[in-house]
Protein backbone atom coordinates (compact mmCIF):
# COMPACT_ATOMS: atom_id res chain seq x y z
CA UNK A 1 0.00 0.00 0.00
CA UNK A 2 2.80 2.37 0.96
CA UNK A 3 4.57 1.51 -2.28
CA UNK A 4 1.52 2.57 -4.32
CA UNK A 5 1.22 5.74 -2.25
CA UNK A 6 4.88 6.53 -2.81
CA UNK A 7 4.49 5.75 -6.49
CA UNK A 8 1.66 8.30 -6.66
CA UNK A 9 3.78 10.80 -4.71
CA UNK A 10 6.55 10.43 -7.30
CA UNK A 11 3.97 11.26 -9.95
CA UNK A 12 2.77 14.30 -7.94
CA UNK A 13 6.38 15.40 -7.51
CA UNK A 14 7.02 15.11 -11.22
CA UNK A 15 3.73 16.28 -12.65
CA UNK A 16 5.21 19.38 -14.27
CA UNK A 17 7.98 17.30 -15.79
CA UNK A 18 5.58 14.56 -16.85
CA UNK A 19 3.65 17.10 -18.91
CA UNK A 20 6.85 18.16 -20.64
CA UNK A 21 7.71 14.52 -21.23
CA UNK A 22 4.35 13.84 -22.87
CA UNK A 23 4.88 16.87 -25.15
CA UNK A 24 8.35 15.59 -26.13
CA UNK A 25 6.99 12.12 -26.87
CA UNK A 26 4.10 13.57 -28.89
CA UNK A 27 6.55 15.70 -30.89
CA UNK A 28 8.56 12.55 -31.72
CA UNK A 29 5.66 10.17 -32.14
CA UNK A 30 3.16 12.08 -34.26
CA UNK A 31 5.49 12.93 -37.21
CA UNK A 32 6.91 9.39 -37.14
CA UNK A 33 3.43 7.91 -37.40
CA UNK A 34 2.48 10.39 -40.11
CA UNK A 35 5.54 9.42 -42.16
CA UNK A 36 4.94 5.71 -41.79
CA UNK A 37 1.27 6.00 -42.59
CA UNK A 38 2.07 7.82 -45.85
CA UNK A 39 4.70 5.53 -47.27
CA UNK A 40 4.64 2.37 -45.23
CA UNK A 41 7.72 1.24 -43.41
CA UNK A 42 10.41 -1.39 -43.31
CA UNK A 43 12.02 -3.07 -40.32
CA UNK A 44 14.77 -0.46 -39.83
CA UNK A 45 12.21 2.34 -39.83
CA UNK A 46 10.13 0.35 -37.40
CA UNK A 47 13.23 0.05 -35.25
CA UNK A 48 13.55 3.83 -35.17
CA UNK A 49 9.92 4.11 -34.15
CA UNK A 50 10.18 1.64 -31.31
CA UNK A 51 13.44 3.23 -30.22
CA UNK A 52 11.66 6.56 -29.93
CA UNK A 53 8.96 4.93 -27.87
CA UNK A 54 11.58 3.15 -25.82
CA UNK A 55 12.76 6.52 -24.54
CA UNK A 56 9.64 7.01 -22.46
CA UNK A 57 10.62 4.87 -19.48
CA UNK A 58 14.24 5.96 -19.87
CA UNK A 59 13.31 9.62 -19.74
CA UNK A 60 10.91 8.99 -16.91
CA UNK A 61 13.60 7.37 -14.80
CA UNK A 62 15.92 10.23 -15.65
CA UNK A 63 13.34 12.67 -14.34
CA UNK A 64 12.61 10.48 -11.34
CA UNK A 65 16.17 10.85 -10.24
CA UNK A 66 16.24 14.49 -11.09
CA UNK A 67 13.33 15.01 -8.70
CA UNK A 68 14.72 12.56 -6.20
CA UNK A 69 17.93 14.57 -6.07
CA UNK A 70 15.86 17.69 -5.49
CA UNK A 71 13.71 16.26 -2.75
CA UNK A 72 15.27 13.23 -1.10
CA UNK A 73 14.20 14.56 2.27
CA UNK A 74 10.52 14.62 1.35
CA UNK A 75 10.60 10.89 0.66
CA UNK A 76 12.38 10.30 3.96
CA UNK A 77 10.28 12.63 6.07
CA UNK A 78 6.97 11.03 5.11
CA UNK A 79 5.78 7.97 7.04
CA UNK A 80 7.10 5.22 4.85
CA UNK A 81 10.06 2.89 4.85
CA UNK A 82 12.98 3.49 2.56
CA UNK A 83 12.13 0.19 0.96
CA UNK A 84 8.78 1.64 -0.11
CA UNK A 85 10.55 4.32 -2.11
CA UNK A 86 12.84 1.82 -3.86
CA UNK A 87 9.85 -0.38 -4.67
CA UNK A 88 7.89 2.63 -5.93
CA UNK A 89 10.72 3.64 -8.29
CA UNK A 90 10.86 0.13 -9.78
CA UNK A 91 7.09 -0.17 -9.85
CA UNK A 92 6.78 3.10 -11.78
CA UNK A 93 9.48 1.97 -14.13
CA UNK A 94 7.76 -1.38 -14.80
CA UNK A 95 4.41 0.31 -15.34
CA UNK A 96 5.99 2.68 -17.83
CA UNK A 97 7.86 -0.09 -19.62
CA UNK A 98 4.67 -2.11 -19.95
CA UNK A 99 2.86 1.06 -21.06
CA UNK A 100 5.53 1.67 -23.66
CA UNK A 101 5.21 -1.87 -24.97
CA UNK A 102 1.47 -1.37 -25.21
CA UNK A 103 2.04 1.85 -27.18
CA UNK A 104 4.39 -0.05 -29.49
CA UNK A 105 1.76 -2.67 -30.17
CA UNK A 106 -0.81 0.07 -30.83
CA UNK A 107 1.70 1.69 -33.21
CA UNK A 108 2.12 -1.63 -35.00
CA UNK A 109 -1.59 -2.01 -35.55
CA UNK A 110 -1.90 1.61 -36.66
CA UNK A 111 0.78 1.07 -39.27
CA UNK A 112 -0.86 -2.20 -40.27
CA UNK A 113 -4.14 -0.36 -40.66
CA UNK A 114 -2.61 1.57 -43.54
CA UNK A 115 -1.90 -1.69 -45.34
CA UNK A 116 1.90 -1.84 -45.07
CA UNK A 117 2.78 -3.63 -41.83
CA UNK A 118 6.49 -3.43 -41.05
CA UNK A 119 8.42 -6.63 -41.46
CA UNK A 120 10.02 -7.98 -38.29
CA UNK A 121 8.53 -5.28 -36.08
CA UNK A 122 8.41 -7.25 -32.83
CA UNK A 123 11.98 -8.45 -32.98
CA UNK A 124 13.60 -4.99 -32.98
CA UNK A 125 11.01 -3.95 -30.40
CA UNK A 126 12.15 -6.69 -28.02
CA UNK A 127 15.80 -5.89 -28.79
CA UNK A 128 15.45 -2.16 -28.05
CA UNK A 129 13.24 -2.51 -24.99
CA UNK A 130 15.46 -5.24 -23.52
CA UNK A 131 18.53 -3.07 -24.17
CA UNK A 132 16.98 -0.06 -22.48
CA UNK A 133 15.76 -2.14 -19.53
CA UNK A 134 19.29 -3.50 -19.02
CA UNK A 135 20.81 0.01 -19.20
CA UNK A 136 18.27 1.48 -16.82
CA UNK A 137 18.76 -1.51 -14.50
CA UNK A 138 22.40 -0.53 -14.26
CA UNK A 139 21.60 3.17 -13.92
CA UNK A 140 19.08 2.97 -11.05
CA UNK A 141 21.37 1.46 -8.38
CA UNK A 142 24.14 3.79 -9.54
CA UNK A 143 21.83 6.75 -9.11
CA UNK A 144 20.92 5.56 -5.61
CA UNK A 145 24.60 5.22 -4.80
CA UNK A 146 26.10 8.27 -6.50
CA UNK A 147 23.19 10.64 -6.97
CA UNK A 148 21.65 11.94 -10.15
CA UNK A 149 24.29 14.59 -10.85
CA UNK A 150 27.08 12.05 -11.23
CA UNK A 151 25.23 9.68 -13.53
CA UNK A 152 23.18 12.04 -15.68
CA UNK A 153 25.64 11.81 -18.56
CA UNK A 154 25.35 8.02 -18.43
CA UNK A 155 21.57 8.25 -18.45
CA UNK A 156 21.75 9.97 -21.81
CA UNK A 157 23.10 6.75 -23.33
CA UNK A 158 19.63 5.26 -24.04
CA UNK A 159 18.76 8.41 -25.98
CA UNK A 160 21.74 7.89 -28.25
CA UNK A 161 21.13 4.18 -28.83
CA UNK A 162 19.47 4.65 -32.25
CA UNK A 163 22.19 7.12 -33.22
CA UNK A 164 24.94 4.78 -32.10
CA UNK A 165 23.35 1.66 -33.49
CA UNK A 166 24.36 2.16 -37.15
CA UNK A 167 28.08 2.92 -36.59
CA UNK A 168 28.19 0.28 -33.87
CA UNK A 169 26.74 -2.40 -36.14
CA UNK A 170 29.21 -1.42 -38.88
CA UNK A 171 32.06 -1.68 -36.42
CA UNK A 172 30.89 -4.95 -34.95
CA UNK A 173 30.38 -6.51 -38.39
CA UNK A 174 34.20 -6.47 -38.74
CA UNK A 175 34.80 -8.10 -35.37
CA UNK A 176 35.29 -11.84 -35.74
CA UNK A 177 33.87 -12.87 -32.38
CA UNK A 178 30.79 -10.76 -32.99
CA UNK A 179 30.38 -12.24 -36.49
CA UNK A 180 30.61 -15.71 -34.99
CA UNK A 181 28.11 -14.75 -32.25
CA UNK A 182 25.70 -13.30 -34.80
CA UNK A 183 26.21 -16.42 -36.92
CA UNK A 184 25.01 -18.54 -34.01
CA UNK A 185 22.22 -16.18 -33.07
CA UNK A 186 20.72 -15.98 -36.54
CA UNK A 187 20.26 -19.71 -36.50
CA UNK A 188 17.95 -19.30 -33.51
CA UNK A 189 14.35 -18.44 -34.13
CA UNK A 190 13.19 -14.89 -33.38
CA UNK A 191 10.87 -16.26 -30.74
CA UNK A 192 13.77 -17.94 -28.91
CA UNK A 193 15.85 -14.78 -29.14
CA UNK A 194 13.02 -12.63 -27.88
CA UNK A 195 12.43 -14.99 -24.97
CA UNK A 196 16.15 -14.79 -24.20
CA UNK A 197 16.06 -10.99 -24.27
CA UNK A 198 13.03 -10.86 -22.02
CA UNK A 199 14.78 -13.20 -19.58
CA UNK A 200 17.95 -11.11 -19.71
CA UNK A 201 15.97 -7.93 -19.02
CA UNK A 202 14.08 -9.61 -16.18
CA UNK A 203 17.30 -10.90 -14.60
CA UNK A 204 18.90 -7.45 -14.91
CA UNK A 205 15.90 -5.88 -13.18
CA UNK A 206 16.00 -8.38 -10.30
CA UNK A 207 19.74 -7.87 -9.72
CA UNK A 208 19.24 -4.11 -10.05
CA UNK A 209 16.39 -4.05 -7.51
CA UNK A 210 18.39 -6.03 -4.96
CA UNK A 211 21.45 -3.84 -5.40
CA UNK A 212 19.41 -0.61 -5.22
CA UNK A 213 17.65 -1.79 -2.07
CA UNK A 214 20.92 -2.62 -0.32
CA UNK A 215 22.45 0.70 -1.40
CA UNK A 216 19.52 2.92 -0.49
CA UNK A 217 18.82 1.33 2.88
CA UNK A 218 22.34 2.19 4.02
CA UNK A 219 22.53 5.69 2.59
CA UNK A 220 22.89 8.76 4.78
CA UNK A 221 21.20 12.04 3.92
CA UNK B 1 8.39 4.83 30.45
CA UNK B 2 6.20 7.65 29.15
CA UNK B 3 9.06 9.48 27.48
CA UNK B 4 8.11 11.09 24.21
CA UNK B 5 11.71 10.87 23.05
CA UNK B 6 14.56 8.75 24.35
CA UNK B 7 18.08 8.60 22.97
CA UNK B 8 20.37 6.01 24.59
CA UNK B 9 24.09 5.93 23.85
CA UNK B 10 23.61 7.06 20.28
CA UNK B 11 26.80 7.18 18.24
CA UNK B 12 27.37 8.16 14.65
CA UNK B 13 30.78 8.41 13.03
CA UNK B 14 31.63 10.26 9.82
CA UNK B 15 35.04 10.66 8.24
CA UNK B 16 35.75 13.95 9.99
CA UNK B 17 33.19 14.11 12.78
CA UNK B 18 31.55 11.82 15.26
CA UNK B 19 28.60 12.12 17.56
CA UNK B 20 29.53 10.21 20.67
CA UNK B 21 27.37 8.44 23.19
CA UNK B 22 24.42 10.82 23.22
CA UNK B 23 21.73 10.05 25.78
CA UNK B 24 18.79 12.18 26.88
CA UNK B 25 15.05 11.93 27.36
CA UNK B 26 12.17 14.28 26.76
CA UNK B 27 8.96 13.99 28.74
CA UNK B 28 5.52 14.96 27.43
CA UNK B 29 4.51 18.58 27.94
CA UNK B 30 7.99 20.07 27.67
CA UNK B 31 10.08 22.01 25.20
CA UNK B 32 13.71 21.04 24.82
CA UNK B 33 16.30 23.25 23.15
CA UNK B 34 19.25 21.70 21.35
CA UNK B 35 22.17 24.12 21.38
CA UNK B 36 25.80 24.17 20.44
CA UNK B 37 28.17 25.89 18.04
CA UNK B 38 28.15 25.09 14.31
CA UNK B 39 29.28 21.53 13.65
CA UNK B 40 28.52 20.35 17.17
CA UNK B 41 26.04 17.68 16.05
CA UNK B 42 22.60 19.31 16.42
CA UNK B 43 21.39 18.59 12.89
CA UNK B 44 23.02 15.14 13.00
CA UNK B 45 21.03 14.34 16.15
CA UNK B 46 17.76 15.45 14.55
CA UNK B 47 18.54 13.54 11.34
CA UNK B 48 19.29 10.42 13.38
CA UNK B 49 15.88 10.70 15.03
CA UNK B 50 14.29 11.06 11.57
CA UNK B 51 16.33 8.09 10.28
CA UNK B 52 17.89 10.26 7.59
CA UNK B 53 21.21 9.10 9.00
CA UNK B 54 21.95 5.60 10.21
CA UNK B 55 23.18 5.41 13.75
CA UNK B 56 26.21 3.23 14.45
CA UNK B 57 25.18 2.40 17.99
CA UNK B 58 22.47 3.10 20.54
CA UNK B 59 18.70 3.30 20.41
CA UNK B 60 16.19 6.01 19.62
CA UNK B 61 12.55 5.66 20.59
CA UNK B 62 9.60 7.99 20.05
CA UNK B 63 6.74 7.33 22.47
CA UNK B 64 8.18 3.85 23.01
CA UNK B 65 8.58 2.95 19.32
CA UNK B 66 12.03 2.35 17.88
CA UNK B 67 12.69 4.71 14.98
CA UNK B 68 14.20 1.96 12.82
CA UNK B 69 12.00 -1.00 13.67
CA UNK B 70 8.76 1.02 13.58
CA UNK B 71 9.84 3.75 11.21
CA UNK B 72 6.39 4.42 9.76
CA UNK B 73 4.74 4.63 13.19
CA UNK B 74 7.46 6.96 14.45
CA UNK B 75 7.17 9.27 11.46
CA UNK B 76 3.43 9.51 11.99
CA UNK B 77 4.15 10.76 15.50
CA UNK B 78 6.70 13.38 14.47
CA UNK B 79 6.13 16.76 12.87
CA UNK B 80 9.41 17.76 11.29
CA UNK B 81 10.60 21.22 10.29
CA UNK B 82 13.92 21.14 8.51
CA UNK B 83 16.47 23.91 8.03
CA UNK B 84 15.85 23.49 4.28
CA UNK B 85 12.53 23.14 2.50
CA UNK B 86 11.79 19.50 1.81
CA UNK B 87 8.70 19.96 -0.35
CA UNK B 88 9.01 19.97 -4.12
CA UNK B 89 9.86 23.53 -5.07
CA UNK B 90 7.43 23.60 -8.01
CA UNK B 91 4.52 22.79 -5.75
CA UNK B 92 1.99 25.31 -4.54
CA UNK B 93 0.46 24.94 -1.07
CA UNK B 94 -2.50 23.04 -2.59
CA UNK B 95 -0.12 20.33 -3.83
CA UNK B 96 1.63 20.20 -0.46
CA UNK B 97 -1.80 19.67 1.07
CA UNK B 98 -2.64 16.91 -1.42
CA UNK B 99 0.63 15.06 -0.76
CA UNK B 100 0.19 15.25 3.01
CA UNK B 101 -3.42 14.08 2.82
CA UNK B 102 -2.15 11.07 0.92
CA UNK B 103 -0.01 10.02 3.87
CA UNK B 104 -1.70 11.33 7.01
CA UNK B 105 -5.28 10.41 7.83
CA UNK B 106 -5.24 13.07 10.56
CA UNK B 107 -4.15 15.85 8.23
CA UNK B 108 -6.65 18.69 8.58
CA UNK B 109 -7.04 20.62 5.36
CA UNK B 110 -8.98 23.48 6.99
CA UNK B 111 -6.42 23.88 9.74
CA UNK B 112 -3.68 23.97 7.09
CA UNK B 113 -5.57 26.70 5.20
CA UNK B 114 -5.93 28.65 8.46
CA UNK B 115 -2.21 28.46 9.12
CA UNK B 116 -1.44 29.55 5.56
CA UNK B 117 -3.61 32.59 6.17
CA UNK B 118 -2.17 33.23 9.62
CA UNK B 119 1.40 32.97 8.29
CA UNK B 120 0.51 35.12 5.27
CA UNK B 121 1.66 32.52 2.77
CA UNK B 122 0.40 33.16 -0.78
CA UNK B 123 -1.51 30.15 -2.07
CA UNK B 124 -1.16 30.87 -5.77
CA UNK B 125 2.63 30.94 -5.76
CA UNK B 126 5.05 28.03 -6.19
CA UNK B 127 7.00 27.52 -2.99
CA UNK B 128 10.29 28.11 -4.81
CA UNK B 129 9.34 31.79 -4.89
CA UNK B 130 8.90 31.90 -1.11
CA UNK B 131 11.50 33.56 1.09
CA UNK B 132 13.43 31.41 3.58
CA UNK B 133 11.14 32.51 6.40
CA UNK B 134 8.06 31.66 4.35
CA UNK B 135 9.43 28.19 3.58
CA UNK B 136 9.96 27.58 7.30
CA UNK B 137 6.42 28.80 8.03
CA UNK B 138 5.04 26.45 5.36
CA UNK B 139 6.76 23.47 7.00
CA UNK B 140 5.49 24.59 10.42
CA UNK B 141 1.96 24.90 9.01
CA UNK B 142 2.23 21.39 7.55
CA UNK B 143 3.54 19.95 10.82
CA UNK B 144 0.87 21.61 12.94
CA UNK B 145 -2.02 20.60 10.69
CA UNK B 146 -2.08 16.97 11.79
CA UNK B 147 -1.96 14.91 14.97
CA UNK B 148 1.59 14.48 16.24
CA UNK B 149 3.25 13.85 19.57
CA UNK B 150 6.63 15.38 18.93
CA UNK B 151 7.69 18.43 16.96
CA UNK B 152 11.28 18.30 15.72
CA UNK B 153 12.50 21.64 14.48
CA UNK B 154 15.94 22.27 13.05
CA UNK B 155 16.75 25.96 13.49
CA UNK B 156 13.21 27.06 12.77
CA UNK B 157 13.59 30.65 13.96
CA UNK B 158 16.79 31.58 12.14
CA UNK B 159 15.13 32.99 9.01
CA UNK B 160 12.22 34.67 10.74
CA UNK B 161 11.68 38.32 11.66
CA UNK B 162 11.11 39.06 15.37
CA UNK B 163 7.31 39.31 15.09
CA UNK B 164 6.92 35.98 13.28
CA UNK B 165 9.48 34.40 15.61
CA UNK B 166 7.45 35.44 18.63
CA UNK B 167 4.33 34.08 16.94
CA UNK B 168 6.03 30.74 16.29
CA UNK B 169 7.22 30.50 19.89
CA UNK B 170 3.63 31.10 21.04
CA UNK B 171 2.47 28.31 18.74
CA UNK B 172 5.03 25.95 20.25
CA UNK B 173 3.80 26.85 23.73
CA UNK B 174 0.23 26.16 22.65
CA UNK B 175 1.30 22.88 21.10
CA UNK B 176 2.59 21.46 24.38
CA UNK B 177 -0.06 23.06 26.58
CA UNK B 178 -2.23 19.92 26.90
CA UNK B 179 0.71 18.07 28.46
CA UNK B 180 0.74 15.18 25.98
CA UNK B 181 3.10 16.55 23.33
CA UNK B 182 6.66 17.82 23.27
CA UNK B 183 8.99 19.93 21.16
CA UNK B 184 12.68 19.49 20.42
CA UNK B 185 14.25 22.33 18.54
CA UNK B 186 17.77 23.31 17.66
CA UNK B 187 18.72 26.95 17.55
CA UNK B 188 21.52 29.48 17.78
CA UNK B 189 19.16 32.09 19.16
CA UNK B 190 19.43 31.46 22.87
CA UNK B 191 16.95 34.20 23.75
CA UNK B 192 14.28 31.96 22.19
CA UNK B 193 15.34 29.18 24.55
CA UNK B 194 15.32 31.50 27.53
CA UNK B 195 11.73 32.39 26.63
CA UNK B 196 10.22 28.95 26.09
CA UNK B 197 12.58 26.02 26.70
CA UNK B 198 12.16 23.81 29.75
CA UNK B 199 15.25 21.71 29.06
CA UNK B 200 18.55 22.42 27.37
CA UNK B 201 20.71 19.87 25.59
CA UNK B 202 24.16 21.28 24.91
CA UNK B 203 26.31 19.56 22.31
CA UNK B 204 29.90 20.43 21.61
CA UNK B 205 32.13 18.73 19.03
CA UNK B 206 29.84 15.72 19.03
CA UNK B 207 29.87 15.35 22.80
CA UNK B 208 26.93 15.83 25.10
CA UNK B 209 28.04 18.51 27.56
CA UNK B 210 24.78 18.45 29.51
CA UNK B 211 21.07 17.76 29.18
CA UNK B 212 19.36 19.58 32.02
CA UNK B 213 16.44 21.64 33.12
CA UNK B 214 16.99 25.22 31.90
CA UNK B 215 16.66 26.79 35.37
CA UNK B 216 19.14 24.25 36.71
CA UNK B 217 21.57 25.13 33.91
CA UNK B 218 21.28 28.85 34.64
CA UNK B 219 21.66 28.19 38.38
CA UNK B 220 24.66 25.89 37.87
CA UNK B 221 26.93 28.41 36.19
CA UNK B 222 28.27 31.89 36.94
CA UNK B 223 30.59 34.22 35.07
CA UNK B 224 33.60 35.09 37.20
CA UNK B 225 35.69 38.20 36.57
CA UNK B 226 38.69 39.47 38.47
CA UNK B 227 42.14 41.08 38.43
CA UNK B 228 44.98 39.05 36.83
CA UNK B 229 46.76 38.37 40.14
CA UNK B 230 43.73 36.46 41.43
CA UNK B 231 43.89 33.92 38.62
CA UNK B 232 45.74 31.19 40.49
CA UNK B 233 46.43 27.81 38.82
CA UNK B 234 43.71 26.30 41.00
CA UNK B 235 41.09 28.79 39.73
CA UNK B 236 42.39 28.41 36.21
CA UNK B 237 41.68 24.68 36.45
CA UNK B 238 38.14 25.28 37.61
CA UNK B 239 37.23 28.01 35.17
CA UNK B 240 35.69 26.98 31.86
CA UNK B 241 36.91 28.90 28.81
CA UNK B 242 39.00 31.35 30.83
CA UNK B 243 40.04 34.51 29.01
CA UNK B 244 42.96 36.45 30.45
CA UNK B 245 44.51 39.86 29.70
CA UNK B 246 46.66 42.48 31.44
CA UNK B 247 43.43 44.06 32.72
CA UNK B 248 41.99 40.91 34.27
CA UNK B 249 40.40 37.57 33.59
CA UNK B 250 36.94 36.16 33.09
CA UNK B 251 35.55 32.69 32.73
CA UNK B 252 32.61 30.43 33.44
CA UNK B 253 32.51 28.57 36.71
CA UNK B 254 30.19 26.05 38.28
CA UNK B 255 28.25 27.56 41.15
CA UNK B 256 29.38 24.79 43.51
CA UNK B 257 33.02 25.84 43.11
CA UNK B 258 32.40 29.35 44.43
CA UNK B 259 32.52 28.50 48.14
CA UNK B 260 35.99 29.97 48.63
CA UNK B 261 35.74 32.98 46.40
CA UNK B 262 38.85 35.16 46.45
CA UNK B 263 38.71 38.87 47.26
CA UNK B 264 38.29 41.35 44.42
CA UNK B 265 36.52 38.87 42.20
CA UNK B 266 33.09 39.63 40.72
CA UNK B 267 30.57 36.90 40.04
CA UNK B 268 27.62 37.49 37.70
CA UNK B 269 24.73 35.28 36.60
CA UNK B 270 25.50 33.51 33.34
CA UNK B 271 23.19 33.63 30.36
CA UNK B 272 22.75 30.65 28.02
CA UNK B 273 24.93 32.51 25.52
CA UNK B 274 27.70 32.80 28.15
CA UNK B 275 27.44 29.10 28.95
CA UNK B 276 27.71 28.11 25.28
CA UNK B 277 30.47 30.57 24.42
CA UNK B 278 32.66 29.72 27.41
CA UNK B 279 32.15 25.99 26.96
CA UNK B 280 33.06 26.30 23.30
CA UNK B 281 36.19 28.20 24.30
CA UNK B 282 37.07 25.73 27.02
CA UNK B 283 36.57 22.65 24.87
CA UNK B 284 35.56 19.17 25.99
CA UNK B 285 36.79 18.35 29.54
Amino acid sequence: MNMLRCSWLIYLAMRTYATRLIIIVAIMFIPAMATFSRGGTNSSEALILVSLLGFIPGLWVLYTFYMWEKAPRLFLVLPQRRLDFVRAVYFNYLVLTVGTLAMDVVAYFMVQHYGRPPAGFFFPLALVVAGIVVLISIAIPLAFKLGYAKIQAGLLVPIFIPVLMTPLSRFLSHVTIFQSLVGHLVRLSHTTLMAGMVMLAGAALIVSYNTATRTYLQKDF
Amino acid sequence: MNDILRLSHVTKTFASFSLQDISFTLQPGFIMGLVGPNGSGKTTTIKLIMNMLHRDQGTITVAGADNLVEETVVKHRIGYVSDELYFIEDWRPAEVCRALQLYYASFNRDRFAQYLQQFQLPQNQAVKHYSRGMKTRLMVAAALSRETQLLLLDEPTSGLDPAVRAELLDLLQDYISDGTRSVLFSTHITTDLEKIADYIVFLYQGHLMFAKNKDEVLADYRVMKGPPDQLTPEWKRQLIGVRGSAMGFEGLIQTGALAKMPMGVVVEPATLDDIIVYHAKGGVR
